[in-house]
């Protein structure tokens, strides 16, 4: 326990300029969010008739809260964002400077001849920034669905994709993947600069790509959504828009239109039709759909995106680990 | 002067080379992708927000490593011996990277210039994006990079920062900027915004001309479907922009910022490494 | 280990940098447990590559090297638990203090003797309250050692720790390596371009030139083996310029005088440098 301590008191030594530098900045965007989050419970506690106003919309006593309201749901809204960039931004600004400080600054040689085994020793200086990683995001995480929740009072976040990935544990997952990402560039490029920007390139496409993935994962399990008649249960996650075709066929538009199935006109009741003449014939070319993943599946779903991302990070750890083994320690 | 360019290379090849390969990416993806695919899509939004971003972390990064890095790796006392005159060494070692980043930010205002142009009115940002304004953020980011870079001796808290300093002075750019654009803002038929090179559109409403052929904005007075189709049918939807001819003032506003910048953090940088020892 | 055996051994030993130089062109090289050894070269002979393949830090591009019969790359982790390691320019943490050194050393090695160089550090004088960085050159070097010996590795190697330091610095710095042969046996490899230092700690000498060794013997048997006559003579190791500008001749055997162990290093170096011995 002791050499736990003195170890995290050493790796704070090293790193103290980033991670007082987050940790502060962590800890101004989670007051802010707990503040919100209170500020707008307190204000619909406060004017229960008036908020939220339904679709009648506020009377005229209400206006002012309402709008006051809203104004506060508005900041709340991109107050989001942070919790949405900060597991890349901590990823960029912890993970990538660690080897390549060590490396950059000459001190490898030290600690690569002290530690019987560079993996070991690279292993216990991540151990402390994963920990420090995951402290700061899990605030993060619970101050993220304390804001959310306060923002949508009526909805069961637990089964409800609103703001996913802005919340909750997978910004404490991504977090991770995107630690061992920076880690890896920075093993690999050896300068600490260089590795922050190449790592925030590497880490923005590394996602990108991950969630395109996840997106391809998904739509494979959509389920058809018929807008005109269906009504969408909230929170569901809206993949793409498309068309049914009178033969029961599903595409998504690009597919129809590349399959030429052509739809110039949609009424009211989400039906599709070729041409003027078609609508007025009643021919219809197809129905007006969506391809959505129910809120329901929003716990399973989430975890599965988390484990990616751990993934990922575990692949990039695994990386790393073999360029410190091979590479000079200057 | 070549000698310098070939220096600067050397030193900060890495910075240098991401931050030019950056830009070079962003100018070939606004050249060559088909206007029609791109214009409104998210690859288009994430070109034009890369435009306002990269100039900005490049600055940055470069500056903070022209005297925080010579600092931190202890090469201060090697160049301030055989350059004694350290503000000659600054300017020595600035004027490189302001060449070689800036042209490629120039290159890419024009290429986004064509975008902006092309999609007709959209965000405010986008008036950073016109002309040169594109360097001129760039040129400010790197004074601010020298200068926290200097101040702080270190490259990494320099950049740590930086980042959100640069955050709030574009910030206040665009506060500062903003009645000023409202004053100057002129009124247009939506039908007639296409290819005039608006780059800022301030509200889109419904209005109709005075006698005296002015757009003049007013709600429709309706109490009926029927009335109210009649009364829109009266009307034309009018935008509220920034007009072309203000993209010149409104860059010389950004050049004053980036001087201003240049003097504010440049001094501050020839401050600190003359006052204090490279060690 | 078996006693005699050697601990740090090179076998054909080459090493190719990026850029086709070679630093090493074949080294054979034994070195035997106990004692001082220096390793004495001019720039660039590759004494740095050598030490760095030692200690796995760099690949032999041909050959071997071992350490107490471990290769030092692909049994990295068992070799270097038996060795210590200064480096050319010590590099400590800037934002650690002298203890917080000691503390990691702790942490990143089994055993290691902490005691024991705190005692080295404070009989220095050296605090080890101050931060790494506000320490001089000297003291950062002894700072070094200390971690080094502290390991307790029955094998340390110095690569070239002297370079930078003030003479009484480069004293007490020798005194610490000296002291630590005499009581824990340990096998110290020094290399050094300072004749002067060599010749008062170490009792074996290897002379590297151009990625070759030149001369490997006991300090006594070099001294007592080698002679000089003055001008250029038929057969002799090789010719340089004395302190005056006169050729003198380096002979591996009978001459007209005691050759002084810097006048060995020198020989030897000219002979890897023809051009030089000739222009003497």
């Amino acid at each position: 326990m002791t050499g736990a301590l003195t170890w995290a008191r050493l790796s704070f030594r090293q790193q103290r300029w980033e991670l007082i530098l987050v940790a502060v900045g962590t800890a101004i965007v989670a007051g802010v969010m707990v503040w919100f989050a209170s500020a707008l419970t307190a204000m619909i506690a406060a004017n229960p008739t008036c908020i939220p106003t339904g679709d009648a919309g506020p009377s005229a006593a209400c206006a002012a809260v309402v709008e006051e309201y809203y104004g506060m749901q508005g900041w709340a809204d991109q107050l989001l964002a942070f919790s949405f960039a900060a597991p890349f931004g901590m990823g960029v600004v912890l993970g990538a400077p660690l080897v390549a400080r060590e490396i950059e600054g000459g001190t490898a040689q030290l600690a690569w001849t002290l530690s019987r085994s560079r993996v070991g020793w690279l292993l216990r200086r991540i151990a402390f920034a994963a920990v420090v990683v995951a402290v700061l995001l899990g605030v993060l995480a619970v101050t993220s669905e304390m804001l959310a929740a306060a923002l949508l009072p009526d909805r069961d976040l637990g089964h409800d994709f609103q703001w996913a990935g802005r919340r909750g544990w997978l910004i404490v997952a991504r977090g991770m993947g995107a630690l061992g990402i920076g880690l890896l560039v920075g093993a690999a490029i050896g300068r600490v600069l260089p590795a922050i920007l190449a790592s925030a390139v590497v880490i923005g496409l590394a996602f990108t790509g991950l969630s395109l993935l996840h997106d391809r994962w998904l739509s494979g399990e959509a389920l058809i959504w018929d807008q005109a008649t269906q009504i969408l249960e909230p929170g569901s996650m809206y993949l793409a828009s498309g068309i049914r075709t009178p033969d029961g066929a599903v595409h998504t538009w690009s597919e129809a239109q590349a399959r030429g199935v052509a739809i110039e006109y949609i009424d009211e009741q989400g039906r599709g039709y070729a041409s003027e003449a078609d609508m007025t014939a009643g021919r219809v070319a197809g129905t007006d759909i969506a391809f959505v993943i129910p809120g329901s599946r929003y716990p399973e779903v989430i975890a599965r995106e988390a484990a990616m991302a751990g993934a990922a990070g575990l692949a990039a750890l695994g990386l790393s680990a073999l360029v410190v083994r091979r590479r000079r320690p200057v | 002067m070549l000698g310098w360019l070939r220096v600067a290379w050397r030193l900060q090849r890495w910075e240098l080379g991401l931050s030019i390969g950056a830009l070079c990416v962003l100018t070939v993806g606004a050249l060559v992708t088909p206007m029609t695919t791109l214009v409104g899509s998210d690859a288009w939004m994430t070109l034009l927000a890369f435009t306002l971003i990269v100039p900005i972390v490049s600055g940055l990064a470069l500056g903070v490593g022209i005297v925080g890095r010579e600092i931190g790796m202890r090469t201060g006392h090697l160049a301030w011996t055989l350059e004694p005159r350290r503000d000659r060494w600054l300017l020595g070692r600035a004027w490189p990277v302001v060449l070689m980043v800036g042209l490629p930010c120039l290159v890419l205002s024009v290429a986004t210039a064509r975008l902006i142009e092309h999609s007709g009115p959209s965000q405010a940002y986008q008036l950073a994006m016109t002309g040169p304004n594109v360097a001129f953020r760039f040129v400010l980011a790197l004074a601010v990079g020298i200068g926290l870079g200097a101040a702080l001796r270190r490259e990494l808290p320099g950049l740590l920062v930086g980042l959100p300093l640069m955050v709030g002075l574009v910030a206040v750019i665009g506060v500062a900027t903003d009645p000023w654009l409202r004053a100057n803002a002129v009124m247009v038929p939506q039908g007639e915004i296409d290819g005039r090179g608006f780059v800022r559109a301030l509200t889109f409403e419904m209005a109709e001309r005075d006698t005296a052929g002015r757009w003049v904005v007013r709600e429709p007075q309706c109490d009926s479907p029927a009335s109210c189709d009649a009364a829109y049918a009266t009307m034309t939807m009018v935008m509220t922009a920034v007009p072309p001819a203000m993209h010149g003032p409104y860059a010389a506003v950004e050049a004053l910022v980036a001087l201003a910048g240049v003097a504010g953090f440049g001094g501050l940088a020839r401050w600190a490494i003359s006052r204090r020892g490279p060690d | 280990m078996t006693d005699g055996a050697p601990v740090l051994e090179a076998r054909g030993l080459a090493k190719r940098y990026r850029g086709g130089v070679w630093a090493l062109a074949g080294i054979d090289l034994a070195i035997p447990p106990g004692g001082v050894t220096a390793l004495v070269g001019p720039n660039a002979a590759g004494k740095s590559t050598l030490i760095k393949t030692w200690v796995g830090f760099e690949k032999a591009t041909r050959g071997s090297a071992a350490v107490l019969g471990l290769d030092p790359w692909r049994q990295r982790s068992r070799a270097l638990e038996h060795l210590g390691y200064v480096p050319q320019s010590p590099a400590l943490y800037d934002g650690l203090s002298v203890e917080d050194h000691l503390d990691l050393a702790v942490q990143l090695r089994r055993g290691f003797d902490r005691v024991a160089a705190r005692a080295r550090l404070d009989q220095l004088g050296i605090p080890r309250a101050a931060g790494a960085r506000s320490l001089s050159g000297g003291q950062q070097a002894q700072v070094a050692l200390a971690l080094a010996l502290g390991t307790r590795a029955p094998i340390l190697l110095l690569d070239e720790p002297l370079a930078s330091l003030d003479p009484l610095a480069r004293r007490e710095f020798l005194h610490v390596v000296s002291d630590a042969v005499r009581s824990d046996g340990t096998t110290v490899l020094l290399s050094s371009h300072i004749v002067t230092d060599v010749e008062q700690a170490c009792d074996r000498l290897v002379v590297l030139g151009v990625g070759r060794v030149l001369l490997h013997e006991t300090v006594a048997v070099a001294l007592a083996r080698h002679h000089i006559s003055p001008g250029m003579v038929a057969g002799a190791v090789s010719t340089f310029a004395a302190a005056d500008g006169t050729p003198n001749s380096l002979i591996a055997g009978s001459g007209e005088r005691a050759a002084t162990l810097e006048e060995v290093v020198l020989g030897y170096l000219a002979s890897a440098r023809p051009s030089v011995g000739a222009a003497a």
